[in-house]
């Protein structure tokens, strides 16, 4: 091949994307990010989509966690070890986020087109920008080209765009963005007729230059190959040949929300409205008699609990029933409240015209949800049954109990226990970047009343080598660098508090705790939180004395002792599902500063979450990450089991390793406990209410 | 012939009830949901050969349910009318509801079809004679989704008929006019076949698209919901 073709072959690529083919669904690159082997393509994954990525070659290795934020932004968290970076034997411990804005997606006759950043914020390692466009021509090959800065325009660069700032550890880079010496990249993607089977072929812009220095690499072609195999949906696999000298291999497992492994909706109907006659018995004297209301609820009450629906108190009158109701399956609580309403339709003398159902959460009476059973009546089954119902259902902040004299349901003390199996990774810790456990927790709570509970937490391990050689930390505050040493064999003591958790009016939310709060830090906090139910943000404060607890002894405490404070501010955008918090305060290491999360929570229960907290702490006193920033990501247990169940299983990521911007871990905070019950939530989950 | 749906019965109980103390509340709540079948005629059983005779002895609405795909039948009772919807329940409580002889929801037979917006000359939900059968006419089917109106898949749909032909449902024989609806909307294909009494315009059987999640349903009217 000439010389001059061979450098432009990108751009060749792209002009036989004319060819007019419908798109194909995006693949996984080496470092689980949506693209080639090394290269990426304009291309991504569904929305939604969930990956994780554990992949290596000679050079690097580790996991990537990619998740598809919103339908056209595509982020991805890599925690990767580099070999011989900065010296020979001496890896680099990287953590970066990769960024990729679709601007179009492919039509059938343009293709798609998107911009991205690898290594966001960070002229590190991996520090790249591009922009790329990707079109199926037909016969399940996709053709992609495009241009690279950083270390993808390093590989025989056709012109550069000022100068680049040379790589540093600033934690916080912007000069670097599509600045320097730029290349073009390209390849292909053959979906071959063997189900789940595809080929790829790269011409790589990147020249390796960084992993030349040091080791053993040799940059031979620019030229790499892949074959890849998806076995089952949810599992990839892919086997790389690259710049003629060195292998990889990658194993991707992905999930969506929108994609549940068992079939959603499966499972007992509700019990279908009747309509009253129009001459209905409209008398209230029924009501007169003192035992009606126990008679009542004592007639629904094994009618509801089959469905994990416990009424806690109840207010019966001629025309109206309040009931207090806590909701142990259901993942959504709309879907809970339908049900009583059906049921109530049912079961009711017909002068009972206004259901009121009120939603406990952890002995928080939440939002109170009243509808007309007339309204119930007649928009059941009709085709705009949603929103006409949505329409005329009304919505108030309760109180936290219904007046004296009200039934209520004597369930108290009540005790609950479960035992569940944990496996924590930690990508987080250098030199410990492939350690994992596997952890048996046994938790109980005792709750003596409504609002008052015991809790407490243990946990062994099983097997692993989280915390394996882990010596003291050398931070003046070690709050949580020396995470590495309660990783004792077990048994481990996380968590054995007494709280309360009460409302100061009915849109003020409090709640106390005091004991062992977690594992490293004992003592009281006391949290608040002011959120009417038809507002979208809330406002909250919590305070906390506490003593670290020590490493070996399961009730010691060492000495250092602290106050942590934060207020907060709690937004829930109704956009795609996602909630913003920004908390401001001091942290357990007594620096002070700001934490912001974004998390994107969708119908079907799942969670994905990030935070970044940025304080007064130095970044060379920080520890590991020089600053804290971490991903969570909770998938409910109904979405891979036919159970109705609100269980859910959270997998966490750098959340750990650094003394500044700790967080306290308490228990479930107010705003998670009560950020389902608000009109926003409601909105978004009315669909249900039907079910 | 009247053909009652199943809670009738209970409403009127309901209705005594509070006029006559508490007793009877209690009783009418456990009659009604806790067994639902304590009051009633035994339904057909779906292991044990359904026949006409143990049908007219029901002598409620009744319909045969199947998800294509799939080997088990379900007989489903006539449990609730709201307006013209009919909503029939399963021995294990899934819940088809019908307009007419059209599928407008399905509860707990998994991705449940919430809803379905129909043309006013629709003759699936109306009962109307094949003749005067439109060419076209548009739906939209409602799944959960974001929002209290969920997803809204919207669809327009072309009938066909073909020759007269001849169906037995337990025992029945009918004459039938097959008619072929084929449907398309955003992203979304379907054929739904209904087998149609040419006079009358009753569907006695049907194969009707109820989702991208379970697909179709195969309906056969055993004894059709009626007021007269």
């Amino acid at each position: 091949m000439p010389k001059s073709l061979f450098r432009h072959l990108p751009a060749g690529l792209a002009l036989i994307a004319t060819t007019v083919a419908s798109a194909q669904s995006a693949s996984f690159s080496l470092n689980g990010t949506s693209g080639l082997i090394d290269m990426p393509t304009a291309q991504v994954l569904p929305d939604a989509e969930t990956a994780w990525t554990f992949s290596g070659s000679g050079t690097v290795y580790g996991g990537t966690l990619t998740f598809q934020i919103l339908p056209n932004l595509e982020t991805s968290v890599h925690f990767m070890t580099v070999n011989d970076w900065t010296g020979l034997g001496e890896a680099l411990f990287d953590q970066s986020l990769d960024l990729k804005y679709q601007i179009f997606a492919e039509t059938d006759t343009l293709p798609s087109l998107a911009v991205g950043s690898n290594d966001f914020l960070s002229n590190g390692a991996f520090s790249s920008e591009y922009i790329v466009a990707s079109k199926n021509v037909g016969h399940g090959l996709t053709v992609t080209g495009g241009l690279g800065w950083g270390r993808l325009g390093g590989y025989r660069p056709i012109a550069s765009l000022g100068q680049r700032p040379a790589p540093s550890d600033d934690p916080l880079a912007y000069d670097q963005l599509f600045r320097g010496d730029m290349a073009l990249f390209g390849g292909l993607e053959w979906d071959a007729p063997v189900k789940g089977l595809s080929l790829k072929a790269e011409y790589s812009s990147d020249a390796y230059l960084g992993e030349q220095v040091h080791g053993d690499f040799e940059h031979v072609s620019p030229l790499n190959f892949g074959i890849e195999y998806e076995p089952i949906r949810g599992v990839s696999l892919g086997g790389y040949y690259k710049y003629g000298s060195d292998f990889g291999l990658r194993l991707t497992i992905s999930g969506n929300p929108y994609r549940p492994i068992v079939p959603s909706d499966f499972g007992i109907g509700p019990v279908p409205v009747n309509p009253r006659l129009g001459d209905y018995n409209r008398s209230e004297k029924w009501a007169d008699n003192s035992l009606v209301t126990e008679l009542l609820v004592s007639a629904l009450a094994p009618v509801l609990e089959p469905e994990g629906l416990v009424i806690e108190q109840a207010l019966i009158t001629g025309n109206t029933i309040d009931l207090y109701v806590t909701n142990n399956n259901m993942p959504q609580t709309t879907k809970a409240v339908g049900r009583i309403m059906r049921t109530l339709s049912v079961a009711l003398p017909h002068s009972v015209e206004v259901f009121r159902i009120t939603p406990v959460a952890s002995g928080l009476a939440t939002t109170t949800i009243e509808v007309r059973r007339s309204d119930l009546e007649a928009q059941v089954d009709r085709p705009d049954a949603g929103p006409d119902s949505f329409a005329t259902t009304r919505f108030f902040d309760a109180a936290n109990n219904l007046p004296d004299g009200t039934w209520s349901r004597d369930i108290y003390p009540d005790f609950t226990w479960g035992i569940i199996p944990v496996i924590p990774v930690n990508l987080a810790v250098n030199g410990a970047a492939a350690s994992i456990d596997v952890l048996l927790n046994a938790n109980a709570s005792y709750r003596l009343s409504r609002g008052l509970s015991l809790n407490g937490s243990l946990t062994q391990k099983l097997i692993g080598n989280i915390g394996t050689g882990a010596v003291p930390s050398a931070s003046p505050t070690p709050v949580r660098s020396d995470f590495a040493q309660y990783q004792t064999g077990g048994p481990i003591l996380d968590r054995l508090t007494a709280d309360y958790d009460f409302k100061l009016t009915p849109s003020t939310y409090a709640r106390v705790s005091a004991g062992y709060l977690e594992r490293m830090f004992g003592g009281v906090t006391g949290e608040a939180l002011w959120m009417p139910t038809n507002q979208n943000w809330g406002i909250g404060a919590e305070v906390g004395a506490v003593q670290q607890r020590a490493y070996g002894d399961m009730f010691g405490f060492k000495d250092y002792q602290t106050v942590t404070a934060h207020a907060s501010l709690y937004w829930d955008t109704g956009y795609h599902g996602i909630e913003a918090q920004i908390d401001v305060g001091k942290y357990l290491a007594g620096d002070v500063g700001t934490t912001v999360s974004v998390s994107r929570r969708f119908e079907s229960g799942w969670e994905v979450s990030g935070f970044v907290a940025m304080t007064d702490m130095p970044f060379s006193e920080y520890g590991e990450g020089n600053f804290s920033k971490g991903v969570t990501l909770t998938i409910p247990l109904r979405w891979t089991m036919p159970l109705e169940t609100r269980s859910s299983t959270s997998i966490a990521l750098g959340a750990v390793g650094g003394d500044g911007g700790a967080h306290l871990q308490t228990g479930e905070r107010l705003y998670s406990t009560i950020r389902d019950y608000d009109v926003v939530d409601f909105n978004e989950t009315w669909g249900a209410f039907w079910q | 012939m009247i053909r009652p749906i199943l809670a009738a019965p209970a409403l009127g109980l309901l209705a005594a009830c509070s006029s006559s103390g508490t007793s009877p509340v209690v009783t009418a709540i456990k009659g009604v949901i806790l067994s639902s079948t304590a009051e009633q005629p035994e339904a057909p059983s779906v292991g044990g050969k359904v026949t006409r005779e143990k049908i007219e002895e029901f002598g409620l609405a009744l319909i045969r349910g199947r998800i294509e795909g799939e080997d088990l039948t379900n007989l489903l009772t006539g449990t609730a009318v709201n307006d013209q919807y009919v909503t029939y329940i399963s021995s294990f409580r899934q819940n088809i509801t019908m307009l007419g002889g059209l599928v407008t929801g399905t509860r707990g037979m998994g991705g449940d079809l919430l809803a379905v917006r129909n043309d006013a000359n629709d003759p699936i939900a109306y009962i109307t004679p094949t003749d005067d059968w439109p060419v076209t006419l548009t739906r939209d089917y409602r799944f959960p989704g974001v929002g209290p109106s969920g997803d809204t898949l919207s669809v327009t749909c072309s009938l066909t008929t073909s020759a007269a032909t001849v169906i037995t449902i337990v025992e029945v024989t009918y004459e039938v006019t097959p008619f072929t609806e084929s449907c398309e909307g955003y992203g979304v294909e379907f054929t739904n076949t209904y087998f149609t009494e040419t006079d009358t315009g009753q569907i006695w059987q049907s194969l009707q698209w109820i989702g991208e999640k379970v697909g179709y349903v195969n309906i056969d009217v055993l004894e059709p919901y009626s007021l007269e």
